[in-house]
């Protein structure tokens, strides 16, 4: 069970990387694409009458991000690797499922563990002892290999380094 | 009575299918400079086509019967069109009033509408799907 902050994390990186993606066109006045989270947001501000601003959005998001814990480096990190991903010919909405699917299934992950350990052990101390298993070791067996395979593909396939992710785990598992 | 042998029975006439053609595609236009001078965004054509049926539901009181997933169009409507939808709503008062004098059962009216409706949206929309059948 995640909690709402944690949703909000989430939802503040979606939003970061879709806004990053279509920075030239808000810049310009230009409308954007719609995009899942944009969409919420675009939707729920024309419900309260409001006109959506979407420099104001980008900036807020990205001072959201840096509050929950993030570094600029990881933010830097996620902005180049979408620019890689979406520069090969891929779209936004592919990156969006090819992060998000691995990131649900190491929530997941990481949300099960949990249970199980003392609660005397710092939660980022947690992650970062989880994901660097997940990318590191290779005793793992059974059914679970399946979801560690899943995982790694945010390094095999999308190119973030462990660092990145261990950096996620940790800010994610500290936000209450 | 189904569908085919209403449309045999009572042919669609063709001044209103296109009176709703232009009617879809106005709505179209609307839909596309408002999302983009008051949302800042543009909606892809599977949007539009979406918003466009859900405009219609709408006006014709069946938006119950869609999908939960729809709810934010129709929202989106209720909240941008409602001068629009109020207007749609008496042409087709007006449309369901002059088929029923031509012989069309009450009792199908609501089908007979969406006949026109169908219509229009297949000529705006040729490569997008209903999204109720």
């Amino acid at each position: 069970m995640i909690t709402e902050n944690q949703k909000h994390f989430i939802f503040d990186i979606n939003c970061y990387y879709q806004l990053e993606s279509q920075k030239e066109k808000f810049l310009s006045g230009k409308p954007i694409d719609i995009l899942p989270e944009l969409t919420f947001i675009a939707l729920s501000a024309n419900k309260n009458g409001q006109t959506v601003n979407w420099q104001a959005h980008y900036n807020d998001t990205y001072n959201r991000l840096k509050a929950y814990g993030l570094t600029d480096n990881w933010i830097t990190q996620l902005k180049t690797k979408l620019n890689s991903y979406i520069g090969s010919g891929k779209t936004v909405d592919d990156f969006r499922m090819k992060f998000m699917t691995p990131i649900d299934l190491l929530i997941s992950m990481l949300t099960d563990i949990l249970k199980s350990v003392a609660p005397s052990i710092p939660k980022a101390e947690i992650a970062k002892s989880v994901i660097g298993d997940i990318f590191q070791k290779n005793y793992w067996n059974g059914p679970v290999v399946q979801q560690i395979n899943t995982v790694r593909t945010l390094s095999n396939v999308v190119g973030f380094d462990t660092n990145f992710v261990i950096e996620f785990g940790k800010v994610f598992m500290q936000q209450r | 009575m189904d569908i085919d042998s209403l449309k045999y029975r009572y042919p669609l006439d063709p001044t209103t299918e296109n009176f709703i053609f232009r009617t879809i595609r106005e709505m179209q236009d609307l839909l596309q400079e408002t999302v983009a001078s008051q949302m800042k965004i543009q909606l892809p054509e599977k949007a539009q086509s979406e918003i466009c049926q859900i405009y219609f539901y709408v006006a014709i009181n069946i938006e119950n019967l869609l999908d939960p997933r729809y709810k934010p169009g129709i929202d989106l409507i209720n909240k941008n069109f409602s001068k629009q939808l109020a207007n749609f709503q008496n042409d087709l008062q007006g449309i369901a009033l002059s088929s029923i004098n031509k012989g069309v059962p009450k009792a199908y009216i609501l089908e007979y509408l969406c006949m026109y409706f169908e219509s229009g949206y297949k000529k705006v929309f040729p490569n997008q799907p209903l999204i109720i059948g």
